[in-house]
């Protein structure tokens, strides 16, 4: 390609092509990447961009000539601070149709570390709307813009690819949605004050559910805990009377040994019979006798269980990444075939 | 007669309805409307056929096992549209149109395969057993879905115990409203039961002959059943389990008991309808 014709490009880093380190040494913060559309749009090389930066990556969509990809990785290493050559060796470019379905793929989830996730979405309409805001966006790039979101769009609803959950939190709030529904009435216990346990916390904190109470070998980790999530802490000796009043138990801790056993929550569960209980056990070792899932109303799901719907709901999206990509690549072979006159 | 066309033609609504949902639980594509549509046809066909068979024989069309079938699976669609919008998962109106064509495809089968009864004509006294009837048979469509909501139930526990959660399970309305609507339905078809059966008995004090001794013992016995199942629940002594079996179980005898008061009908002397 030469300085006098242009074509559509895709030039940029994704966690396909580089490492989280090297990942971290060549990314931008947001001013930066204001600072490169600045730059860009003071040479002659590029005639419409957009800038996708996410966390897995850092690319450029837009209409270039022969010096695009030279102008680009040149202010992009000065921005960073990283040698030209590193970059040169990072980046991937990729011209025309296979650009277009690039983006297409991004759009959809299909080129994301956790396939299907549906962030990448927004962040890809952030992108767009920033340049047009910036005015780097012209009828081109629009129309590839907009088909992307289509793309995306058709790719959700006609696949697999973001069914059910994959992560650890995201599935106990989807159980104890099909358990309580709403869960904004919901009341949560915590027991132990592990990572693991924290992270299904926040997510079953951020659906809605928000009588918290902590309880945990070491008041000091449950107090701390309790002051970051709004809750209320309990000394350990007292959760099991927690038990009768909450709705999901959530057991994290290290202990080497069963501290929930099936009478315990018999006892609860006879002041409360009328009243589902959720049992969360993501200790290793286990936390919860396995018999207490015998008892009416009582549903207990340990890590295996949780690991496994995670694992079976990714194999059902990976299951349908091709299928997706080959309906992607039939847009983005349809689009450039409108597009190529523009550029001829 | 004519108004038979109506009856054939709501069964075949409930059909189509009962496949659309089926589709949705299964592909991709989410026909909400057109199931609620098709649904809302096969009523409006019901409705049609018991008004029309209504006024041409003078009296609530309740008077033969063919109307019977007709009116609980109307009182059942009536039930499900009061019920149905606080579920958002379109589950509920698969297992509706289900046993509404169950319910109505039983009733043609009866009534255009088995038997024609002739009309019975209008008696002052039949006013309070009119009302009786048609009080009860509604009782009956809520029992149905009572019936319905117990099965979700049912199969929501079973794949929460199991963990199960692909395809229908995924789809199932949760288990704490299925709960509350099942305690308030079995509050509600009881408590219109209760009155339909009162209103039966002031009937039956002042004609003791109008009721077979094997309608009594069933209408009892089923009544029965269900108070008692109420008071347990109000005393908050049954789990949620024991309580959507027995309605399922219940719901079985109380149209097996439908035998009975068809029974009842047979004989030529009486002017009561059933129940």
């Amino acid at each position: 390609m030469s300085e006098s014709t242009s074509t559509l490009l895709m030039i940029g880093i994704s966690h396909h092509c580089a490492s989280l380190q090297e990942r971290e040494k060549v990314c931008l913060n947001r001013e930066q990447t204001v600072r490169l559309s600045a730059l860009l749009r003071q040479s002659q090389a590029w005639q419409e961009w957009g800038i996708l930066c996410t966390c897995n990556r850092l690319e450029v969509y837009g209409i270039g000539n022969g010096r695009a990809r030279e102008t680009l990785l040149r202010h992009w290493a000065n921005l960073c601070g990283e040698p030209l050559e590193t970059l040169d060796r990072l980046v991937i470019e990729l011209q025309a149709a296979e650009a277009l379905q690039h983006l297409f793929s991004v759009a959809a989830g299909l080129d994301s570390q956790i396939i299907g996730e549906t962030e990448v979405f927004g962040q890809i309409k952030d992108a767009y709307e920033r340049a047009v805001n910036d005015g780097t966006v012209g009828p081109i790039l629009h129309k590839a813009f907009q088909k992307a979101f289509q793309a995306g769009k058709w790719v959700r609803t006609n696949t697999r690819i973001s069914h059910g959950q994959v992560s650890i939190g995201n599935i106990a709030v989807d159980l104890a949605a099909r358990i309580f529904g709403d869960l904004k009435d919901c009341r949560l216990l915590l027991v132990g004050g592990g990572e693991v346990g924290e992270s299904i916390l926040k997510a079953l904190k951020g659906r809605g559910a928000s009588h918290i109470c902590i309880s945990s070998r070491t008041m000091e980790r449950a107090q701390a805990l309790a002051a970051v999530h709004e809750a209320r802490s309990v000394p350990y000796t007292e959760w099991q009377s927690e038990l009768r009043r909450c709705d999901i138990a959530l057991f994290a801790t290290s202990a080497p040994h069963l501290i929930c056993l099936r009478p315990m929550v018999r006892a609860a569960m006879r002041e409360r019979p009328d009243q589902p209980l959720f049992l969360i056990d993501v200790a290793v070792p286990r936390d919860v006798e396995t018999a207490v899932q015998e008892e009416a109303n009582v549903y207990l799901y340990n890590m295996d269980d949780l690991s496994r719907i995670a694992n079976e709901n990714m194999a059902l999206r990976l299951a349908d990444v091709e299928k997706g990509k080959t309906h992607l690549q039939e847009k983005a072979d349809r689009l450039w075939h409108d597009l190529q006159p523009r550029f001829s | 007669m004519f108004t038979d066309v109506f009856f054939i033609a709501g069964v075949l609504c409930y059909t189509l309805a009962l496949i659309v949902a089926w589709r949705e639980q299964s592909a991709w594509f989410t026909p909400r409307r057109l199931q609620r549509a098709l649904v809302a046809l096969g009523f409006i066909h019901q409705t049609m056929g018991l008004y029309f068979r209504g006024a041409a024989s003078q009296r609530c069309p309740i008077g033969d096992p063919f109307e019977m079938m007709q009116f609980i699976a109307w009182s059942l669609i009536v039930i499900y549209w009061l019920v149905g919008t606080a579920f958002r998962s379109s589950i509920l109106g698969l297992f509706t149109a289900g046993l509404a064509v169950l319910l109505s495809g039983i009733g043609v089968w009866w009534g255009l395969v088995m038997e024609k009864l002739p009309s019975a004509s209008r008696t002052a006294a039949t006013y309070l057993i009119e009302l009786h009837a048609s009080l009860a048979f509604f009782s009956y469509g809520v029992f149905g879905m009572l019936a319905v909501t117990s099965i979700l139930y049912v199969l929501q526990n079973w794949g929460l115990k199991r963990k199960q959660w692909q395809g229908l399970f995924a789809r199932l309305p949760p288990i704490r409203q299925l709960q509350a609507i099942n305690q308030r339905l079995l509050y509600v078809g009881t408590s219109v039961f209760s009155v339909a059966l009162g209103l039966g008995a002031l009937h039956w004090l002042r004609h003791p002959e109008s009721i077979t001794l094997l309608k009594m013992i069933f209408t009892l016995t089923i009544w029965s059943a269900y108070l008692l199942l109420s008071g347990w629940q109000l005393l908050g002594h049954l789990p949620a389990r024991r309580q959507a079996w027995m309605c399922i179980v219940l719901f079985g005898g109380a149209l097996l008991a439908l035998y009975a008061v068809d029974q009842s009908r047979q004989k030529p002397e009486l002017t009561s309808l059933p129940f």
